[in-house]
């Protein structure tokens, strides 16, 4: 599904990834832990195409295609997802048309029909219940004035109607108490297939009590330093990143 | 004195021959006191100071010197309100008062809808008592030439009664030859009184049209002036509303400006009375070479009054916007409340927008703000929305309208919200 080889990206003028290696398999969840500073959403943005994060070697190959040179909306179209560890208020636009756009444009990508407004309706309200997102937060703009429970569960309602085949969940566990954790984490769960890849990043290992990762990363000063399976995120929790952090430098 | 320009000079000479319909002794002091006004100084010129970022030069191109004659509109080109959205209507064809194109209907008791030809007969008493008066001529030379030719409009008067239909008003230009017209206008509500007045402002080919408001709300009442202004591409309209709030009474404007050559808008509110209240709500979208002018002035002129204003705008190609807001507090004034923003979207290199706050505060108990920002779409939010899926131009245009819309939801009724909307919407599909 992703194949990363050999990442080094700036930001500005300083180098953030210094040769990152990750692959991921159709179906498999990748965790990816690693301390503040250490990348984690640089890498997300990359993978995501946002401007100013310049790659200067490596690859990245999707479903066998260069994933670098494409848009960040036809990545979106391709089945890229990135849930933002700090969702981005959109004044004036309602979180429902905002969603009706997003999907259809999806939708026309990947040469599907678009969804009329009733049909939309009826699409979203069978996620938002899920999500325990009520319809009056689908009126509001887009995270304006949301809590941070609800801006996570709001990302996590746009991958679900997306449908992407591969997301990336950068930190959506952050801020959230324990009933929102349980909700973003079964709402998560709910969505694995063996169609779909998951990249979750996280500090904690809690979140990763709900949504069992098949592999787990340790990111440090811009690399993989540590691949292992979940038990490899229990002792992190135990013993924090210090080791890490001491040997990447 | 300085020598009248050409242009000043003209609009003195077609005085001389204009024909006037509505008369009365008072009326005719009244028009004399405009054309002496307007006669001492001309038209302002940019070395005024409200006129710095403004130039009234525009108008030289016109043959302003010809007022507008009636003319042949298709009641079709006047349709905007949504069919199900029953109005008091009233059409005015160059300046003038249309019987034919009008729909006034029935009007509940306490409520007076006319053209101010008729008012002038069924109630001069009360225009009398108010035209003139609400709004001073003083430094207000595009009013006192427009004083100077008072001659139609429209009355609303509310008293005790609340107006539940909203009162509709087009004014259309539409003349063969450039041409001129000042239409004022006369909103008089009292006691607890109600209404909402919407008001679109179109036009095909040269004209200049220079109106004139002048709004009294008192007692506890509350008027809702919600104005669109999508004059022809050659079109100039200025516009003066001067309004007068009273006891917890409240005035608010909105107003959409979306067309024109050249729009300014002014607005002065005189909060007069404890409780009195207004918000002014903007919203202006400019592309190719129009000027768009938001002129405001707020006097908070006894203790505990309040105002909030938001004007928000969206600037392409080589349009250019001006934003003039003044806040004045009394002495003595204490409990003031006024809070006033501007932002401005630039779209493109070339365009422009020259954003002027001004307070003048001589109270000491008061809470005042104001916030002044220009400048492009932010990366991040255009991001999101394309790592969404979204293309990137349908981004684009979703954040504009969302910020705009802003100002619409805040400023509008949620009934009428949608007309404003619609309308931003087709301008940003052109
Ligand atoms: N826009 C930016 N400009 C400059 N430096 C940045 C920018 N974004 C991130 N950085 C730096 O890059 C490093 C990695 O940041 P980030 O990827 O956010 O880390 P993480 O998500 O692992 O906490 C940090 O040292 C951070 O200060
Ligand atoms: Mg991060």
């Amino acid at each position: 599904m992703l194949e990363i080889k050999n990442l080094h990206a700036k930001v500005g003028d300083t180098e953030i990834l210094k040769g990152l290696d990750l692959t991921i398999e159709a179906g498999k969840v990748h965790a990816i832990m690693g301390p503040n500073g250490a990348g984690k959403s640089t890498l997300s943005y990359v993978l995501s195409g946002r401007d100013g994060y310049e790659v200067t070697e490596g690859s990245v190959l999707y479903k066998g295609k260069n994933l670098l040179e494409m848009e960040p909306e036809v990545r979106a179209g391709e089945g890229v997802f990135l849930a933002f560890q700090y969702p981005v208020e959109i004044p004036g636009v309602s979180t429902m048309n905002f969603l009706k756009a997003a999907v259809n444009s999806v939708r026309k990508y990947r040469g599907e029909s678009e969804f009329d407004a009733m049909d939309f309706l009826k699409f979203v309200r069978e996620q938002t219940k899920i999500l325990n997102i009520d319809d009056d937060m689908l009126k509001r703009a887009v995270n304006v004035g949301f809590s941070g429970g609800e801006k996570k569960r709001a990302e996590v309602l746009q991958m679900a109607v997306l449908s992407p085949a591969f997301a990336v969940l950068d930190e959506t566990d952050s801020g959230l108490d324990v009933d929102a954790l349980r909700i973003v984490g079964e709402g998560v769960t709910a969505l694995r297939s063996p169609e779909r890849s998951m990249l979750v990043i996280t500090h904690y290992q809690r979140l990763l009590d709900y949504i069992v990762p098949d592999v787990v990363h340790v990111l440090a000063d811009g690399k993989i330093v540590d691949t292992g399976d979940k038990n490899l995120a229990i002792e992190l929790e135990k013993n924090g990143y210090a080791n890490y952090v001491e040997a990447a430098a | 004195m300085n020598a009248l320009s050409p242009l000043s000079q003209s609009f003195i000479d077609q005085h001389g021959d204009a024909e006037f319909t509505a008369r009365a002794p008072w009326l005719d002091q009244l028009r004399q006191s405009g054309l002496e006004n307007f006669s001492s100084q001309g038209l302002p010129t940019p070395s005024v100071e409200e006129w710095k970022y403004t130039n009234l030069k525009v108008l030289e191109k016109l043959d302003v010197s010809t007022s507008s004659e009636a003319a042949a509109v298709d009641p079709a080109e006047l349709i905007w309100l949504p069919a199900d959205m029953a109005s008091h209507k009233l059409v005015f064809v160059n300046g003038r008062y249309s019987q034919e194109l009008s729909e006034i209907g029935e009007l509940p008791d306490g409520v007076k809808v006319l053209s101010l030809a008729e008012a002038m007969i069924s109630e001069s008493e009360l225009l009398a008592d108010n035209l003139g008066k609400i709004g001073s001529i003083e430094n207000a030379p595009v009013l006192a030439l427009n004083t100077a030719f008072i001659n139609d409009g429209y009355v609303v008067i509310v008293e005790k009664a609340e107006l539940e239909k909203p009162i509709e008003v087009v004014f259309v230009n539409k003349a063969d030859a450039s041409s001129s017209n000042h239409s004022r206008n006369l909103v008089v509500a009292k006691d607890n009184a109600r209404a909402t007045i919407l008001e679109r402002h179109i036009g095909e080919g040269d004209y200049l049209a220079n109106h004139g408001f002048e709004v009294l709300v008192e007692g506890g009442s509350h008027v809702k002036h919600y104005r669109l202004f999508e004059d022809g591409a050659a079109g100039i309209n200025l516009s003066t509303a001067k309004a007068s709030v009273g006891k917890d009474a409240t005035y608010d404007s909105f107003v959409l400006s979306i067309g024109g050559r050249l729009n300014r808008n002014e607005i002065h509110v005189a909060c007069k009375e404890p409780g009195a209240h207004t918000n002014l709500n903007g919203v202006y979208v400019g592309r190719d070479s129009q000027h768009i002018d938001n002129t405001t002035q707020i006097d908070h002129l006894v203790p505990n009054t309040t105002s909030k204003e938001t004007y928000k705008g969206a600037l392409d190609g080589k349009s250019r916007g001006v934003f003039q807001g003044a806040i004045n507090v009394a002495v003595g004034a204490d409990g003031t409340d006024g809070q006033m923003s501007n932002k401005t979207l630039l779209l493109s290199d070339e365009s422009e927008i020259d954003s002027k706050p001004q307070l003048e505060i001589f109270a000491d108990d008061v809470k005042c703000a104001h916030g002044f920002t220009a400048g492009e779409l932010e990366e991040t939010s255009l991001f999101y929305l394309r790592s969404r899926g979204i293309p990137e131009a349908a981004a684009r245009a979703m954040l504009v309208e969302g910020f705009l819309a802003e100002v619409v939801e805040a400023g509008v009724d949620e009934e009428y919200q949608e007309i404003f909307k619609a309308k931003i919407s087709v301008w940003m599909e052109n």
